[in-house]
């Protein structure tokens, strides 16, 4: 779906952001980009749908090498979602917010009610239709946000950190939404995260260090190095943590991703006393 | 410096048809000294409630005591001047509120505008960068390039530079990386230490857990709990209700504790913990 090879960009002269990445995004995959803030997460996701143009390297979209001359095809396949919705709204109601994109592809104006009314009931925001996108929570927003992106039915869509101003509840909301686009619509999605557990759940994982790729594949192979993990400023999940240190101290309990298979492991020890 | 509310309502718009009361009758009392998580869904009066400590918003009835400056409606607005230097305030993504060419011009304008030498001002600039995280050839640099946590940082020098005694924080790490949310949370840590007072919103409590001693909870423009956090996170069903979830560690307490464990509730960070869980295996 999404070929990017030996791309290179530079804000300042001589301080390359992004430095020879190449990476493949599989069709109908969920692949996750981790890195701290300013490792260039950001910046790729600005560089594929042409936002700033890369200094060198190939990218293709959908077959489609993307140029000058190509990025209005290019763009008609990508939707992005930022971090913060409000630099996203056009419209002063959420239906016209929905119908703005729709009206830059040229839809009729009859199709487009039933097409806005659709992505509305998807991310579960048809009461607020005649709403003022501004005034929703931040979850709500964000939902909008993704719902005026699919009504446009890009076949990839890129997160760049949608969720990190959310509150737990809005989180796990659009969390469970981007899911079941993946799973049930067969999506293909590209998020761009710092959230460990997001990306422990993805099927293919990118590790960006300074520009660089530095390792990538199956969460549970480039997640597992929990130095690598805290060396890059992530976050080591909690039950990892807590069985790592309770090894450290000569409690026979394995490595864990999982709380609840570390809960049952103490409690036999426990019970065996 | 204490603060205090005493019978604190404000209306939005008042005396027009959108009169909008956010604060209804908000009493409060914050010690000097304390690190206080301010909790609460959108709409529940934590951004009106935290306006109020740096006089941003006047009560519309009642009283905001600020050590020895009392905030009320007919106070003149330029007695408040000093106040602002005193407390203060960090908005959600205050890196929108950059401004200047560069970094140093940014952090030092605050200063200056208080009267402060401009010798003074760049070197409080340098040592607020420090604390921060950024070292000195940041200075020259315009705030723009910078990656979105790196503007958070150099925004918050910006507040640090004045030499506020109590700083009031809305949602400061949200958006940071999990290792930039640390080093916040710990700048915050040793500003309370030093003797100040902070204010923070937050809905990750997991940080509230792990770095805050008290915690208010505003609900429909009201203070409907402040207690120790320890406190808060014993009340399970008064949680579900507003749909918080617990940290991560006192879940895992929890579960433990079903099942035969006897681990103090209170435990906040992991050395505690995993010395109480092998403490219990080996006796």
């Amino acid at each position: 779906m999404l070929h990017v090879e030996n791309l290179c960009f530079e804000y300042d002269e001589g301080l390359k952001t992004i430095d020879h990445i190449s990476f493949h995004v599989e069709k109908g995959s969920y692949t996750t980009i981790l890195g701290h803030n300013g490792s260039g997460k950001s910046t790729i996701a600005k560089l594929v749908i042409g936002l700033l143009a890369a200094s060198q390297g190939h990218i293709e979209v959908g077959g489609i090498p993307l140029s000058v001359e190509t990025l209005n095809d290019v763009r008609k396949q990508v939707g992005i979602v930022f971090q913060n919705p409000d630099n996203q709204f056009i419209g002063s109601t959420v239906r016209d917010d929905i119908a703005f994109g729709l009206e830059n592809l040229c839809v009729p104006h009859d199709e487009m009610e039933g097409i806005i009314q659709e992505y509305a009931k998807k991310v579960n925001m048809l009461d607020f239709l005649d709403h003022e996108p501004t005034k929703l929570s931040g979850g709500q927003k964000q939902r909008v946000a993704i719902a005026g992106i699919l009504a446009m039915n890009p076949h990839l869509i890129i997160l760049d950190e949608a969720t990190s101003m959310l509150d737990p509840k809005g989180r796990k909301e659009i969390n469970e939404l981007v899911r079941s686009l993946n799973q049930k619509n067969h999506m293909t999605i590209l998020s761009i995260t710092h959230d460990i557990e997001e990306a422990a759940k993805s099927d293919h994982v990118i590790l960006l260090e300074k520009g660089h790729i530095i390792d990538e594949g199956a969460p549970e192979n480039v997640l597992s190095d929990t130095k690598r993990i805290r060396d890059l400023g992530l976050d080591v999940p909690f039950a990892y943590q807590v069985s790592e240190e309770l090894i450290k101290r000569g409690i026979p309990v394995e490595k864990t991703l999982d709380t609840e298979k570390l809960v049952k492991a103490l409690c036999q020890l426990h019970s065996k006393m | 410096m204490s603060i205090t509310f005493e019978n604190v309502e404000y209306i939005y718009g008042e005396e027009t048809p959108i009169a909008y009361q956010a604060l209804k009758g908000v009493n409060l009392h914050v010690e000097k000294g304390s690190f206080t998580a301010l909790i609460g869904h959108t709409g529940s009066g934590k951004s009106t409630l935290i306006q109020h400590i740096n006089a941003l918003l006047i009560p519309s009835s009642g009283k905001v005591t600020i050590e020895d400056f009392e905030i009320t409606r007919t106070k003149k607005p330029q007695l408040l001047k000093p106040l602002r230097k005193k407390a203060g305030l960090v908005f959600q993504f205050p890196e929108y509120q950059l401004f200047e060419e560069t970094i140093e011009k940014d952090i030092t304008f605050g200063p200056r505008n208080f009267g402060v030498s401009e010798e003074e001002a760049k070197q409080k600039a340098r040592e607020c960068l420090l604390r921060v995280g950024l070292d000195e050839s940041y200075l020259e640099r315009s705030p723009f390039e910078l990656s979105g946590g790196q503007k958070r940082r150099v925004a918050i020098a910006g507040i640090l530079a004045m030499d506020p005694d109590i700083l009031v924080l809305d949602e400061p790490t949200a958006g940071l990386d999990p290792q930039g949310a640390k080093d916040m949370l710990d700048l915050f840590k040793d500003f309370q230490k030093s003797g100040k007072t902070v204010i923070m919103v937050s809905h990750d409590m997991n940080h509230v857990l792990k770095y805050c001693d008290h915690v208010i909870v505003m609900n429909k423009g009201q203070v409907e709990k402040h207690c120790r956090v320890e406190d808060l996170f014993k009340e399970r069903d008064y949680l579900q209700q507003l749909s918080i979830d617990l940290p991560l560690m006192t879940d895992f307490i929890d579960k433990l504790n079903k099942n035969g464990f006897h681990i103090d509730h209170a435990i906040n960070n992991m050395d505690d913990l995993i010395k109480e869980i092998g403490g219990e295996l080996h006796e």
